[in-house]
């Protein structure tokens, strides 16, 4: 049955990936204010074009203290949460809520003046509205709707291959390691790395069989929208995905590890108690 | 079912979920735009061919090519990916601010949005100056002076073919 002592074990579990996950943009001077950006590139999404409305991009490359500001806070307001959401204060709320739009701010200003895509950023803007709510149903309910959330996007990457054929050509995934790996092997070919690359490049059917394998990693996710009865599987299969990408192509996705919480925790029903207030 | 349990239980919740998927279907249905954290994630599946034509730098200090193997994957994107987003920002974002102003006119915000706010203003020079210091400090050494080549490759004959080299010029 889902307790109290779940949720405050969910907030435990993002806390800590999130320090991961900021850690490693601190270690590589990836926040604002050490990356201490110049320039921005726009993408075609609204939400980024409404927040070029404010100004805030060209504030940010002028005013260095806005940068330190806005990293300072990305890193403490998570620990607010948490320490709402242990104490059962019910601001706890509305700091989730503010939480889950600071870190949409802060996700598209990253993306827009770094290389980081926005795709990984999305853990960080949808987890924290988990806490919003004080009991157990609440939480139960927001965390139904995540994990449904979650595999549609997951299940859309798979599906994108179809549409878009790459799983009906061959050659592409020793096209996209040619062209996601060129400035590497275009001078370390006799690197271990770079052999390795250059191996899976050469010999199409090895690297088709990575992509393969990648998309039915994606696509199995659609059993998640009938059943949870293959959530554990699932759970390895994220894993799974994230840990080639990062080895095969490079990516860091482990931004996306949170995820697995969510599968982890839906497992919990609602007490019997729980059911009847709620009706 | 779940939809049925969060009409009952918690509408909200029915109302962001169904937001969502809704506003999913419909920006992959259009492709193009996007609203995060709607978005798409077609990545990688679009067709790609080993006869396309690949573009990449190489950095040279001080009349010495950084040897990228030295780094990790974070610090090559961190030394690539400035030039090509430099580059790139100078044709994307007046053609962005060009695409999302009749949109902005039609919501009542085209007013709020000044051409200046949507574009960069910086130089070459401040870029080449940026670019030098955040370079230095990767690779933790000084750099007097500092060439980027553009360099084009193919994939031809089961080998990395170079096919242009040539110094790039902001």
């Amino acid at each position: 049955m889902l307790s109290r002592k779940h949720i405050n074990q969910f907030a435990i579990f993002y806390i800590s990936c999130f320090a991961i996950s900021y850690g490693w943009i601190l270690y590589y001077g990836l926040n604002l204010s050490t990356y201490n950006p110049i320039f921005f590139v726009n993408k075609l999404d609204i939400s980024n074009n409404l927040l070029w409305l404010t100004n805030i991009q060209n504030t940010i490359i002028s005013q260095k203290w806005i940068c330190i500001l806005l990293d300072l806070i990305y890193g403490l307001l998570p620990l607010l949460l948490l320490f709402t959401v242990y104490k059962e204060k019910k601001i706890s709320n509305y700091v989730a809520i503010a939480l889950s739009l600071y870190n949409l701010m802060y996700s598209l200003l990253l993306s827009s003046f770094t290389f980081l895509s926005i795709h990984m950023f999305i853990s960080w803007i949808f987890i924290p509205l988990l806490f919003c709510g004080q009991k157990e149903k609440d939480f139960y309910y927001s965390l139904q709707s995540l994990r449904i959330i979650f595999i549609v996007i997951f299940f859309s990457t798979g599906l994108w291959k179809i549409v878009n054929e790459g799983l009906y050509n061959m050659e592409q995934m020793s096209a996209i390691l040619f062209k996601q790996h060129i400035s590497y092997i275009s001078n370390n070919q006799e690197s271990f790395i770079g052999s390795i690359i250059l191996f899976f490049i050469k010999h199409k059917t090895f690297s088709f069989a990575l992509y393969l394998i990648g998309f039915i990693l994606e696509f199995s996710f659609v059993i998640g929208l009938f059943t949870k009865r293959f959530d554990k599987y699932l759970m390895f299969a994220l894993a799974l995905f994230i840990i080639l990408d990062y080895s095969i192509m490079f990516i860091n996705y482990f931004h996306w590890l949170v995820f697995i919480g969510v599968f982890y925790f839906s497992k919990f029903k609602l007490s019997e108690e729980e059911n009847h207030l709620s009706s | 079912m779940l939809l049925k349990e969060l009409w009952k239980h918690k509408k909200f919740s029915l109302f962001l979920l169904t937001m969502f998927l809704t506003a999913m279907l419909f920006i992959n249905y259009k492709r193009g735009l996007v609203i995060t954290p709607v978005l798409q994630y077609g990545m990688f599946s679009e067709k790609f061919q080993l006869e396309d034509t690949i573009t990449t730098y190489q950095i040279i200090a001080d009349n010495k090519q950084i040897d990228l193997s030295n780094y990790s994957f974070t610090e090559r994107d961190l030394i690539i990916t400035p030039i090509e987003d430099y580059l790139k920002q100078k044709k994307t974002n007046p053609a962005i601010y060009t695409t999302m102003k009749p949109f902005f006119n039609k919501v009542g915000l085209g007013n709020f949005m000044d051409e200046v706010k949507y574009s960069n203003q910086i130089t070459e020079i401040d870029f080449n100056n940026w670019y030098k210091n955040k370079l230095q400090m990767l690779i933790r050494t000084p750099i007097n002076n500092l060439e980027i080549q553009t360099c084009t490759y193919v994939w031809e004959n089961n080998a990395v073919k170079q096919l242009s080299k040539e110094k790039t010029i902001f």
